[in-house]
């Protein structure tokens, strides 16, 4: 009984909350850039990744206990916590939870349609108008 | 039953494009760019699984459920199909309940005064 395969975790757990607070940095500047808060962003994606976080952990719990009861994966019992769910290890939830913060934060990131952003607000103004000032807020924004 | 288990995998896969395709959840929201997530969320685990494979963490245990392709020493064809579905289901996931959140939020926003 050791804690290898929950340190195994750490260093792509790393990786994983470097790339969410790029995104979210990221989603913030893109958010200021269209006149909104990006608080109210910020708040949907974390509760997003949470509500689809606990769904996922659920299928996780139940795929991963068919897997291993089939004997598809086996783990070595020197190198596991020893705590478990049904017949799978706990540390095995590292996956969907990194999954859960990483795939939606690259979504963010791969995002390419920003780039078009400033045509569409200036194709509907009846004049042509300097980039709106990020800190005043539009009136979409205040109703 | 040699075989089942990439069976299932791939079964799991095609409903997970229905809803996909059904809902427009992600490769029917942005082909190329869900492509990319799909890509580097692969690769990731990839890395992750070798890497548990490598310490010994974890191997192929006594079954009769995998074709036997195997793509590195204990890492089956079937892996592959595993994390293409985990990172399938979630972003399926995040793409059903990223609009319910924000209509919430934005109606819960609209309510103060």
């Amino acid at each position: 009984m050791s804690s290898t395969y929950a340190l195994l975790a750490l260093p792509f757990f790393a990786a994983v909350a470097l790339v969410a607070v790029v995104a979210g940095v990221v989603a913030a500047r893109r958010a200021r850039a269209r006149g909104r808060r990006p608080f109210v962003g910020r708040r949907a994606a974390v509760v997003t990744s949470v509500v689809a976080g606990v769904a996922l952990l659920v299928m996780t719990m139940v795929f991963d206990n068919v897997i291993v009861t089939l004997r598809v994966v086996a783990y070595d019992p020197a190198l596991i916590w020893g705590a478990k769910i049904g017949a799978i290890p706990v540390e095995d939830l590292a996956y969907s939870i990194a999954a859960v913060v990483l795939l939606p934060s690259l979504w963010v990131l791969f995002d390419r349609t920003g780039t078009r952003i400033t045509d569409r607000d200036t194709a509907g103004a009846t004049t042509a108008r300097p980039a709106p000032d990020p800190t005043i807020p539009r009136p979409e924004d205040t109703p | 039953m040699p075989g089942v288990y990439l069976a299932g995998l791939v079964v799991s896969l095609v409903g997970m494009t229905v809803l996909d395709a059904r809902f427009r959840l992600f490769f029917w929201r942005a082909p190329w760019r869900a492509a990319a997530v799909m890509a580097v969320g692969v690769a990731f685990f990839m890395v992750w699984d070798v890497a548990g494979v490598a310490l010994g963490i974890f191997f192929i245990g006594q079954q009769s459920v995998l074709t036997g392709i195997l793509l590195a020493p204990d890492v089956p064809l079937e892996e592959l199909f595993f994390l293409l579905l985990l990172c399938y289901t979630t972003m399926d996931l995040v793409g059903f309940v990223r609009p319910v959140v924000e209509r919430r939020l934005r109606a819960a926003e609209r309510r103060r005064p």
